[in-house]
């Protein structure tokens, strides 16, 4: 049943306006392939990342998820919503709920799950991502890490059949950052279709089937992470990574 | 020892009942306005906020003028206005009225703004969130949106309502029997002439309530989801900003 | 007779009874000024206490601060016109008899100090304990004494942070100073209420004096806003 490409970018441009943010985006993303998307701040990344589950309109072009179109009229956004996990840069846990509550929240209202399974569900993702003891914590009392943890068990509560991950690492200190990858590194084994901005490039090396490098609004280059970080062909991809690598 | 320091009555009529029960109906009144007076006030405060963070000028303008204005006035000038002023015009309102009418135009423009405060502490990364797991706008509002702004308001309007509970004794300037006036109608009595207890009596009366909503304001305030509320508001702050366009 | 009919016949109460009303709003001022500056004082010292390492000071400094907080003005300044005259007097060696018999503004400034002091004490409170405790550390690794730190790094930040607060006590304490009524002070509020019972141009004088009252609440509730968006951004 799985539609492939799951995710399809056709000529998608977006202005704020005269200002292009999105330039004639086309792209295919397969079913189980792990994209990460890389570029200066500005360049579009987050937004493009962001139309995919309609947090962006977008005002030519389209997007299409499992073959439907995101930013049709008829389109049941909310549905479209529940099957893409997203994991924001900011976590945005809901701070007056328990970690629990946070991850069974949308299962119960959205998928009308009953509050033991959904419950099950949320200790066996809390175990999965490696906090299995914060389920009756408020946010407040957890690290940035375990933050970002409870996020992508949150997102993943719902079963999505794609990930869209904007930029999850760059709020955390470093020493959290690798316990959110780690939780990802396994996601991607798992076979999860992954469409991720990052600048952790180490991640995108082991992780990522092909890198998308992205500028004023418009993929500049694309390919593997081998062909994208050692043979850069385009002089700003090779102006970028030079400035990224030296860091 | 207070035979000995006291003149007057002293503590004396405080052994009979019906001394009790008089400052207990005072009592009462006094609580009985406070309530009223605050539900009135959490009623206007919700449209004077929601008014005063709508777009269109002609309608946040006028909230903006009420709250201001009425936040900053003193509060035995509104009953003055409202019982003698509305003595000059054909409808003539009753004192208990007139006090409330006061209380509410004063605590409403005050709730006003805790209320405001409260759904501006609301962040969009969380809505946005919400929306994102595929719930619907309202449902975004109902788990999300309003019970954050309620718990961000609780403690300011409990607080408010100690104010306001206080504020009650300034009914006795229309000689309305609640509990300051009856303190007064007690030590006036040339018999009884003890202000020293019985004006200690009703304070205990007063802060015992008061006090009691305070220790409630305070847990409220506390608690790691309170923490969480205010964390999540600076959070938001040094976080790169949202891009322009509003999720659908 | 209209909106304007009313102004025209405020203006000509203000214009009457000029003299009074303003007399009103002197002292209207001056009860606040001076009561606002014995809170400071005595609000700075509960502050202190309160935070104190005696154990019996922190429970003295906080009763004081519950008690007039959770009590009403109105009931606190009936007590310091009405009973504490019929304590008795008290003999003082050299000094002679002293009676405890207040007059009106006496007890006027009394009752304001004593209750507006428990707010100031606890705005100064909330900004001695936003100071990061690095801040001391700091202060005393370069060697300044405990006093030292207290006075040149601690204070003038937690009074920094206080600010907008005492700022919206003040202006509470203009509204407040309206009940000296009660005890016999001739202020704003009276003078438009003498003046109206005798003339019943209801409407107009409270709406002078009003006016009167917002001239000075309201710059103090925009600075309270302009501060606070200041501290904010400063922290």
């Amino acid at each position: 049943m799985a539609v492939d490409p799951i995710i399809e970018f056709r000529h998608v441009t977006k202005r704020f306006g005269a200002h292009e943010v999105l330039r004639d985006i086309t792209d295919q993303i397969r079913v189980g392939e792990k994209v990460v998307i890389i570029g200066p701040s500005g360049s579009g990344k987050s937004t493009l990342l962001r139309t995919v589950n309609r947090l962006e309109t977008i005002d030519a072009g389209e997007v299409l998820v499992e073959g439907i179109s995101v930013h049709a009229r008829g389109t049941d956004v909310n549905a479209l919503r529940a099957r893409v996990g997203m994991v924001q840069q900011s976590f945005n846990l809901f701070p007056h709920m328990t970690v629990l509550e946070n991850i069974t929240l949308a299962p119960r209202k959205v998928k009308g799950e009953g509050r033991d399974a959904a419950d099950e569900r949320a200790r066996s993702l809390l175990e999965r991502v490696g906090i299995p003891e914060k389920a009756a914590a408020y946010p407040a009392q957890l690290s940035g890490g375990q933050q970002q943890r409870v996020a992508i068990a949150r997102a993943l509560a719902m079963d999505p059949t794609v990930m869209l991950f904007d930029e999850p690492t760059s709020a955390l200190d470093p020493e959290m950052i690798q316990e959110v990858l780690d939780v990802m590194r396994d996601l991607a084994r798992d076979g999860m279709t992954m469409l991720v901005v990052s600048h952790e490039m180490g991640f995108a090396r082991e992780v990522a089937d092909r890198v998308l490098f992205m500028s004023d609004g418009s993929i500049e280059e694309a390919g593997t992470p081998a062909e994208l970080f050692e043979h850069p062909r385009g002089e700003r991809t090779q102006r970028f990574l030079s400035r990224i690598i030296a860091h | 020892m207070s035979d000995i320091l006291m003149v007057g009555a002293g503590w004396e009529p405080f052994t009979r009942w019906a001394i009790w029960r008089f400052l207990f109906d005072g009592l009462v009144l006094a609580l009985e306005m406070a309530a009223i007076s605050m539900l009135l006030s959490m009623l206007v405060g919700v449209v004077m906020a929601v008014a005063r963070l709508a777009r269109p000028r002609i309608i946040r303008w006028p909230a903006m003028v009420y709250v201001e204005t009425f936040r900053a006035m003193p509060l035995l000038l509104l009953i003055f206005f409202v019982f003698f002023g509305s003595a000059r015009t054909p409808l003539k309102i009753g004192p208990v009225t007139a006090v409330v009418i006061a209380l509410t135009l004063y605590n409403s423009a005050v709730v006003a703004e805790i209320i405001r405060a409260g759904i501006l502490s609301i962040s969009r990364g969380v809505i946005e969130a919400s929306r994102a797991l595929g719930l619907s706008y309202l449902q975004s509002m109902t788990y999300v949106a309003i019970p954050i702004a309620l718990r961000r308001m609780a403690p300011g309007v409990v607080s408010q309502l100690i104010t306001l509970f206080k504020d009650t004794s300034l009914a006795s300037v229309l000689s309305i029997l609640e509990l300051s006036r009856s303190a007064r109608v007690i030590y006036d009595t040339p018999t009884y002439g003890n202000p020293v207890e019985v004006l200690t009596v009703v304070a205990a009366m007063y802060f015992i309530p008061s006090y009691a909503l305070s220790l409630l304001a305070q847990r409220l305030e506390a608690g790691p989801e309170r923490r969480a509320i205010l964390a999540a508001d600076t959070a938001t702050a040094t976080i790169a900003p949202a891009p322009a366009s509003r999720p659908e | 007779m209209g909106f304007i009919g009313f102004l025209g016949d405020a203006a000509e109460q203000l214009r009457l009874h000029y003299p009074a009303l303003l007399h009103g709003y002197q002292v209207t001022i001056l009860l606040t000024a001076v009561s606002m500056a014995l809170a400071l004082v005595l609000g700075a010292v509960v502050a202190l206490a309160r935070t104190a390492e005696w154990r019996w000071l922190r429970v003295a400094s906080g009763s004081y601060v519950e008690l007039f907080r959770n009590t009403p003005l109105l009931i606190q300044l009936y007590f310091w016109f009405f009973a504490l005259p019929k304590l008795p007097p008290l003999d003082l060696p050299y000094l002679g008899t002293f009676h405890w018999l207040l007059s009106s503004e006496q007890a006027a400034v009394l009752g304001l100090t004593l209750y507006t002091g428990a707010y100031t004490a606890e705005a100064l409170r909330s900004g001695l304990r936003s100071i990061d405790a690095g801040q001391t550390e700091a202060a005393r690794a370069v060697g300044l004494t405990y006093m030292q730190t207290r006075l040149y790094v601690v204070a003038p930040q937690a009074i920094r942070i206080a600010v907008p607060l005492l700022t919206s006590i003040l202006s509470a304490l203009f509204r407040n100073s309206a009940l000296v009524s009660v005890i016999g002070v001739i202020d704003l509020l009276a003078a438009a209420d003498r003046i109206q019972q005798s003339n019943f141009q209801t409407f107009e004088l409270f709406g002078v004096a009003g006016v009167l009252y917002l001239s000075l609440t309201l710059p103090l509730a925009w600075a309270s806003g302009g501060l606070e968006r200041r501290v904010a951004r400063a922290r």
